[in-house]
């Protein structure tokens, strides 16, 4: 078994899929490693929830080659799917169970299922096990759909968008379930759109902009590539200050040089969000 | 784990669990279950209580509440197979259900397994309190013949379970399932001789009705709990039995052909 499989969870070869005519992924390449996060970030409408779930094994694309941990997707056997796990992007089913119930059903299905009490535990969903999901938080309702894909022990996780709508300490919370899970040896990929959880988690990030990865490596790699320019703020006589720089050091050598009082000096690095936001305007404007 | 190692119990288990959830899910919901399970048992206590008279029918004299059991046990088939088949498919897509099972090792054919055992469970029930209801409270007896019965409640489930799933999949809106289905089936049961007498129906209307299966299907449950002579009211003098179950196996078949076209386990 372990000798037929490749050593990319994921590998995607100039995929592309369209919708009635309207073309949604074009040429995608994209290769996530074993154990490793993998961000998958991109504005609304550039084909990351279709990436997703052509991963899946939800839809099929037109035309590239797809392998995710050594099979095609779509028509995969149950085994393949036994070592799955999936947070869609919107879920709102099982309404009518209770918490354990929902968790305990979708525990039959796996070869190697949690223990539900443990699942729980591991969301922050122990206290609510006796509560029907309809009466759930937004961010309770989250934790439950990652219990859902977390009870069959798979060794490769999807995520897409799992916090939105979290409050930021139930963030927190799921950002250190998601390093757990890294730290076990989960492949995890995750689609969102917050740029600090990204920057966070994930091990490489890969930008997606209408249907294409126009950009792609750890979130230092990106800036380095495509954040050159450091933010530099100060405060002097003549007020506050604040100069976007490619060369920090030499402006601040520069202030000094001038001997004038100057406090509150901070130099910011470019932020994933930074970097992610002159991708986008970039290869937006033409 | 290999699929020979496995035993029987965990094969099964999918399905089992399916069936266990999909019945505990129903019941669970006060709407479905006022709506859906308790409605035609409703009507009819009030049928009983406010219709005490006698009707004429083909030179027959018979009690009114005895006349309009077979129309409602038709409706309760309809609802307990057809609009609780298509409103839960439509849900498990409207919810993310459907696509969470898909992403699953769940075999596709647990999921069918799982709708065809909430439709046994609750129309039997259903059926069952609805002839306890009539015998109880209104005297009046069950089927005359228990055969023509056991037919028609099967290819009735039969033919509402499998247009169920074809039209919950086919709907291009699933949300809005819960307002439009149960308004359709309200429709079709004033004008399929469920509410009413259908040989009283104007007849441009009752040859409309006769396209739909629930006519056939409240016919069929005249012809096994109502006395022969009876039959002198129905369309051509006679039960004409033999054409109502072909007509319903007809439909059982069709809507199985449509769900299996339209009811894509995987999107491509």
């Amino acid at each position: 078994m372990a000798s037929k499989e490749p050593t990319a969870a994921i590998s995607m070869r100039g995929v592309s899929k369209s919708y009635d005519g309207r073309p949604v992924l074009h040429e995608l390449d994209l290769e996530v490693k074993r154990g490793e996060v993998y961000a998958l970030l991109g504005p609304n409408g550039a084909g990351k929830t279709t990436t997703v779930e052509i991963l899946e094994g939800l839809r099929r694309p037109d035309s590239g080659q797809v392998s995710v941990l050594g099979d095609i997707p779509w028509g995969a056997h149950a085994s393949w799917r036994d070592r799955i796990g999936v947070v869609l992007q919107e879920s709102s089913d099982a309404s009518d169970l209770s918490v354990y119930e929902a968790v305990a059903h979708h525990r039959i299905y796996y070869s190697r299922p949690r223990a539900v009490d443990d699942v729980l535990a591991s969301v922050g969903l122990a206290e609510a096990s006796r509560s029907r999901v309809g009466v759930l938080s937004g961010g309770q309702r989250r934790r439950l759909d990652v219990a859902l894909a977390l009870v069959g022990s798979p060794d490769l996780v999807f995520l897409d968008e799992p916090t939105t709508g979290f409050d930021p300490a139930a963030r927190r919370d799921f950002w250190s379930l998601v390093l757990e899970m890294r730290d076990q040896g989960t492949t995890v990929l995750l689609t969102t759109h917050y740029m600090e959880e990204a920057e966070r988690l994930s091990d490489r990030v890969g930008v997606l902009l209408r249907g294409r990865l126009i950009a792609q490596g750890t979130t230092h790699e990106l800036g380095e590539r495509f954040g050159r320019e450091s933010a530099v703020s100060w405060t002097d006589g003549d007020g506050a200050h604040s100069v976007r720089t490619p060369q920090p050091e030499q402006l601040v050598a520069a202030l000094q040089s001038r001997g004038r009082q100057v406090t509150g000096l901070t130099i910011t690095r470019p932020t994933l969000e930074d970097v992610y936001l002159s991708l986008i305007e970039t290869k937006v404007s033409p | 784990m290999t699929a020979a190692q496995q035993t029987a119990s965990s094969r099964l288990a999918p399905y089992a669990g399916r069936a266990r959830l999909e019945v505990k899910q129903f019941f669970r919901q006060r709407d479905a279950v006022i709506f859906t399970f308790g409605l035609p048992i409703l009507i009819y206590a009030l049928y009983g209580v406010t219709m005490t008279g006698t009707l004429t029918l083909g030179g027959q004299t018979v009690d009114h509440d005895t006349y309009m059991l077979p129309g409602l046990a038709a409706a309760a088939i309809l609802l307990t197979s057809f609009q609780a088949t298509t409103l839960s498919v439509a849900a498990d897509r409207a919810t993310g259900g459907l696509k969470r099972c898909q992403t699953t090792p769940m075999p596709a054919s647990a999921f069918v397994v799982g709708k065809v055992a909430l439709v046994l469970v609750s129309s039997l029930a259903q059926i069952v309190l609805l002839l306890l209801t009539a015998r109880i409270f209104f005297d009046v007896a069950g089927p005359l013949s228990w055969g023509r019965f056991a037919a028609i409640y099967f290819l009735g489930c039969s033919a509402g379970t499998t247009c169920g799933v074809a039209i919950g999949w086919a709907l291009p809106n699933p949300k809005g399932a819960t307002t439009v289905v149960p308004a359709l089936t309200l429709a079709m049961q004033f004008i399929c001789g469920v509410f009413f007498i259908f040989s009283a129906l104007p007849t441009w209307l009752q040859l409309f009705a006769q396209t739909l299966p629930l006519t056939w299907l409240a016919r069929g449950m005249r012809a096994a709990f109502l006395p022969e002579p009876l039959a002198a009211a129905e369309r051509g003098g006679s039960w004409e039995f033999p054409l109502t179950m072909l007509i319903l196996a007809a439909w059982a078949v069709a809507g199985g052909l449509l769900a299996m076209r339209s009811a894509r386990w995987r999107y491509v």
